[in-house]
């Protein structure tokens, strides 16, 4: 399969890059690691039980790292930054980053199918309005400084 | 501290992060010709552990608010931190916000509509 991220690399000293991971997989690694290694966070956090609620800040701290759910989630986040990283190697941020916004749809519509949490119009408005906002954020011109 | 002001505590703290992060790497960024050396920079520059400092600590504080709280909640607060981030490098290192106030503005909308959801 021909690499289509070929042509799009705009700083050919960084283009090696491409080729451990296109840009475009490596987009869409980062995005799944993030979104998946959230929901699994929180699903470590939800099996917790109401005795271990209490207590000082560092040992709630440790019953929640003391999770493998949740431990496996950050460690899997921590993977997608650095596919996330692998992809801006070969991108341009403004290119990238609004992109970055399906990972609020995606999170809200996996904790209604997997945690039943109730989504509100209000809740689904404000989403919509971030998702905008962050798209808006490279689209208008702020300062271009190279 | 209750769960909501963990997490707004989380968030000022990962935006910190960002900021300290990048002037870091803008004191360090003379001195680097990669490898080894840069490692060794990085590990003497006092911002890059303030980066680390705040990052640990927003995680922590995410963890312990997002227990008690809903996912589809607490996650799409986290874009309130472009909203910071934004104003501190408008505020520390003079970067032009320009028209992006626009977008800046209608994520604080965003925001301000989950927060009360």
């Amino acid at each position: 399969m021909p690499a289509p991220a070929e042509k799009l690399v705009l700083e050919p000293s960084r283009s090696r890059v491409g080729i451990i991971c296109p840009w475009w997989l490596a987009f869409f690694l980062a995005t799944m690691m993030s979104v998946g290694g959230h929901l699994l966070i929180k699903s470590g956090l939800n099996s917790i039980d109401e005795v271990s609620l209490h207590g000082t800040f560092s040992t709630r701290l440790g019953v929640d790292l003391s999770q493998p759910a949740v431990l496996g989630g950050l460690l899997i986040y921590g993977l997608g930054t650095f596919f996330w990283m692998v992809s801006l190697a070969q991108q341009e941020l403004s290119f990238l980053y609004p992109l970055t916004s399906v990972n609020y749809i995606l999170i809200v519509v996996a904790s209604a199918l997997f945690f039943h949490e109730t989504i509100t119009l209000r809740r689904c408005g404000g989403v919509i309005l971030i998702v905008v906002g962050v798209v808006l954020m490279n689209r208008v011109s702020g300062s271009r400084r190279r | 501290m209750n769960p909501k002001q963990m997490i707004w505590a989380s968030i000022a703290l990962t935006s910190l992060a960002q900021v300290a992060l990048k002037h870091g790497l803008m004191r360090i960024q003379r001195e680097s010709n990669g490898g080894l050396r840069l490692l060794v920079t990085m590990v003497k520059e006092g911002y890059i552990w303030l980066w680390g400092a705040c990052f640990a600590g927003g995680t922590a504080l995410w963890l312990l608010g997002l227990r008690h709280l809903d996912l589809s909640y607490a996650y799409p607060l986290l874009s309130f931190g472009y909203v910071l981030v934004a104003a501190m490098a408008a505020l520390f290192f003079r970067e032009r916000i320009g028209k992006r106030w626009v977008a800046i503005a209608v994520i604080c909308m965003g925001v301000y509509l989950i927060s009360g959801s």
